[in-house]
């Protein structure tokens, strides 16, 4: 085998490597997103109920409105909610637990 | 301002920080007040706004960074703001610290978090990201607010994102 034949097969293992370990951290990333998620749920079930019942009104009143700008309102109301209740959750503890997390994460790589 | 002035501008503010000895120390100032620049619409405008005399400028910047940042960065910067190229001053630095990584034989390892590191954390992920990539790193950090949790690294072309903000996007776009 050439030597650069070999150099790109090396290349071509490295990409390989890196590639999967990225999908692992996404992976991981998304376990800890869901973890404050679920710690979050309470809070915004009753936002999210509440954003319902205001889009149930809103489509009674607005019956001559898309129902795909409906959705797309109700949509940003959601991950709104979602968001207040994620910035909620992310005291000091928190986020040294998600770097904390990541160093760990990313030292572990290889 | 075109690439190849701004590649000179920032070669020679290479050149300078080497000949005083601390190419180091400069370009870490400089990419602190770079930053703090793309965050400041006040610093911005203050800075690049030509009804202003460069003079005036450049005082601000004396009395910004005087007391904080070494003599060499505190000249260099006056320097650019005096010629009147503030508004390229960030990819001036980009440049700067792109040529001091090499210089050391390293990759430039930017890292965006939420809230700052401490030099421990920011030695153990820099330790962290060098035996991810098997590339020596350059770490530079940046407090950027909006990642709201988490760290977003950037080393060369690879990107491990590991950042709040990331998983909300996906999760607004699922909904």
């Amino acid at each position: 085998m050439s030597q650069a034949t070999q150099e790109a097969t090396s290349i071509r293992a490295a990409i390989g490597d890196i590639a999967g370990e990225r999908n692992r951290l996404v992976a991981e990333a998304d376990q800890q997103a869901a973890t404050m998620l679920t710690e979050g749920r309470a809070r915004i079930a009753a936002e999210v109920a509440e954003l319902e019942a205001r889009g149930d009104a809103e489509i009674a009143a607005s019956r001559s409105r898309s129902s795909d700008e409906l959705r797309g309102e109700i949509s940003v109301l959601a991950s709104q909610a979602a968001q207040r209740a994620v910035s909620a959750s992310l005291n000091a503890s928190a986020q040294q637990e998600l770097i904390e997390n990541f160093i760990n994460s990313v030292g572990a790589a290889r | 301002m075109s690439e190849s002035r701004i590649e000179g501008y920032a070669r020679a503010l290479v050149e300078i920080a080497e000949a005083e000895g601390n190419l180091a120390v400069v370009e870490n100032e400089l990419f602190r007040l770079a930053r703090a620049l793309e965050q400041s619409e006040n610093l911005r405008s203050t800075l690049t706004d030509e009804s202003i005399p460069a003079a005036r400028r450049q005082a601000v910047v004396e009395a910004l960074i005087g007391g904080t940042a070494t003599n060499t960065t505190t000249q260099l910067v006056g320097l650019i703001i005096g010629a009147g190229r503030g508004r390229d001053l960030p990819a001036i630095v980009d440049k700067v610290v792109k040529r001091a990584s090499s210089a050391q034989n390293k990759d430039l390892a930017e890292v965006r978090t939420a809230v700052a590191l401490t030099p421990e954390q920011e030695s153990r992920l820099a330790a962290a990201l060098e035996k991810a990539t098997g590339k020596k790193v350059n770490l530079k950090v940046v407090v950027d607010p909006s990642v709201l949790g988490g760290v977003v690294a950037t080393v060369g072309d690879s990107v491990i994102d590991g950042s709040v903000r990331t998983r909300l996007d996906q999760v607004k776009s699922r909904l």
